[in-house]
């Protein structure tokens, strides 16, 4: 099921602006797709299946390293303009 | 009374028997558009040089020049870059943006002699099956104007059956140069996944997207399948000509999916000329057996997964930063979101949310991973039965041209694609010919081949085209 929290989520990740008029048109569409497409559930894939090309899970925990001071002030020193610890950019927008 | 060449042929026997200069054709195409097209709305624009185009080509046809589409005006989509002139994808968003450069097939046209005529309309992006997605207003159908034209190549489409040029390159995705074909009573060809550069096309879907023909008949298919079939090294998939397989033109056994043909919402129309269509073959000599492929019927789902995830990463770019017309926020967020808001039609907004659904963390593996898979279980079953079958044939569509704003749910209208999404998941080779109708209605028929198999095709198609000519 899809309410409007999540569609404002999706909102959010695919950067597009759902006018409040406009929610319950998605809402009403996205379920009849996602009911559609929910078909894809029934089908077992066989285990023994040879892929000729097969997508794994790209997404991953995100996972901090650890820079020496050495390396952060070897690239902000390489860096054209730079305010303490932080890169300097001139404004664009 | 004018009268329109039908075919390039009859276009470049004219030209070359100096019946008529190139410049002549062209103007006479051109009115054509000023008298027609306020009712059709094919065209988005019209090429602001095509006269110049077409004086090159009568330069060259008087030196004696003879190239396979000297002097022929050719219609393109609106999502094909010909450099310095608009290519808007049919979007708001993209209203003002100016090619910056030619893409491939486009160098390839104007190196066989072809005079651009100009930009067809087209759902936006190329997302729909009836060209009423168009951010510029839909295009009607010049067979019956109550009726959609098809899509997403419904302009190209509409151009050419409209006597508005002579023939018209589209881009296919999941039939969107044969669903338009079918409806306007034309032949339109998906060619070979990678046997087209992709360069320069607007992308939408890309491990799908190829540049189609569409023609009035499948000789226009061939020709134009000869011109822009070359190889590009600046698309990473197209094919090296070595690599390409050398398929047998030859067809005597044709596989029926009858599982596909009798699922809901196929027209009993469309299924009895269908059913006329086989007993003509086999009159002909042509052997008709039923295969089973036991996935095929899961192909919209998947190929409705796969679209929105590929669209969505290709349509990132639209942000009104990079591309794109950009709307006032407070933030960089809120340029962007504003910019996507005001700037893509709902169908566009529809498929990118869904991208950024099957593509979240927590759904990834549930809807585009269990997706690819599917596609991959399809490609392989349809690969398999050409090892005992040369060609698969269904009907193009559903039924016939559907009334402008009959199809309201996009569900609805997603299934008109049942029978050609399995070209574009499996990257073979598909045509759709007319044969039958539906009251004053054209209907399609549509053959598949493995991939390389054109040849195949173009000869059941000429057999199909002869019978339908009868």
């Amino acid at each position: 099921m899809i309410d409007e929290e999540l569609l404002q989520k999706l909102a959010i990740l695919a950067r597009i602006k759902v006018q409040p008029q406009d929610v319950p048109a998605r809402l009403a569409d996205f379920q009849g797709i996602l009911d559609c497409i929910s078909e894809l559930n029934s089908i077992q894939i066989p285990d023994d299946f040879q892929f000729a090309h097969t997508h794994s899970n790209i997404t991953r925990e995100d996972i901090i390293a650890q820079a020496s001071p050495d390396t952060v002030g070897r690239i902000i020193s390489a860096f054209p303009d730079s305010v303490d610890t932080h890169l300097s950019v001139p404004k664009v927008l | 009374m004018k009268i329109y060449p039908k075919t390039i042929s009859e276009a470049r026997n004219l030209l070359k028997s100096r019946s008529m200069s190139s410049v002549e054709l062209t103007q006479m195409y051109l009115d054509r558009i000023n008298e027609m097209d306020s009712q059709i709305h094919a065209y988005l624009g019209v090429y602001d040089d095509v006269l110049d185009q077409a004086a090159d080509a009568d330069a060259q046809i008087r030196a004696g020049i003879d190239l396979p589409l000297l002097g022929v005006p050719i219609s393109i989509k609106d999502n094909i870059m010909f450099q310095g002139h608009t290519a808007s994808a049919a979007s708001k968003i993209l209203g003002n943006y100016i090619a910056p450069y030619n893409a491939h097939i486009i160098d390839e046209l104007r190196r066989a002699g072809a005079v651009l005529i100009g930009r067809t309309n087209m759902d936006e992006f190329a997302m729909g099956g009836s060209c009423e997605n168009s951010a510029y207003g839909p295009t009607h159908n010049p067979l019956d104007i109550s009726r959609v034209p098809g899509g997403s190549s419904g302009g190209a489409a509409a151009s050419v059956t409209a006597d508005m040029c002579v023939a018209a390159i589209g881009t296919d995705t999941g039939g969107s140069v044969r669903l338009p074909a079918s409806f306007c009573g034309l032949c339109g060809l998906y060619p070979t996944y990678g046997s087209t550069s992709r360069y320069g096309l607007i992308a939408m879907g890309s491990s799908f997207d190829q540049a189609g023909s569409l023609g009035r008949s499948v000789d226009d298919c061939a020709t134009l399948f000869t011109v822009l079939s070359t190889y590009d090294a600046r698309d990473a998939q197209s094919i090296p000509i070595a690599n390409r397989k050398q398929i047998l033109s030859e067809v005597k056994k044709i596989g029926i999916p009858r599982s596909l043909i009798a699922m809901d919402g196929v027209s009993e129309v469309v299924r009895s000329e269908f059913e006329r269509l086989l007993n003509e073959l086999k009159t002909k000599g042509y052997e008709i057996v039923d295969i089973e492929l036991p996935h095929i019927t899961a192909s919209v789902p998947t190929y409705y997964i796969i679209i929105p995830a590929e669209a969505s990463t290709n349509l990132s770019r639209m942000d009104g930063i990079r591309y794109g017309v950009r709307a006032k926020g407070v933030d960089l967020l809120d340029i962007y979101m504003n910019s996507k808001g005001e700037g893509f039609g709902p169908e566009v907004q529809r498929r990118l949310l869904l991208g950024a659904y099957v593509l979240s963390a927590g759904y990834y593996d549930a809807y585009y991973g269990k997706a690819t898979q599917v596609r991959e279980l399809i490609r392989q079953e349809i690969l398999k039965t050409f090892e005992t079958v040369d060609v698969i044939l269904t009907p193009t569509a559903t039924s016939g041209a559907p009334l402008i704003g009959a199809k309201s749910d996009p569900v609805a209208m997603y299934m008109m694609d049942i029978f050609t999404v399995p070209a574009n998941l499996s990257g073979c080779p598909a045509l759709s010919v007319p044969f039958g109708q539906d009251g004053s209605i054209p209907l399609g028929m549509h053959m598949m081949a493995p991939h390389w198999g054109e040849n195949r095709l173009f000869t059941l198609g000429r057999d199909i085209e002869s019978l339908n000519n009868q």
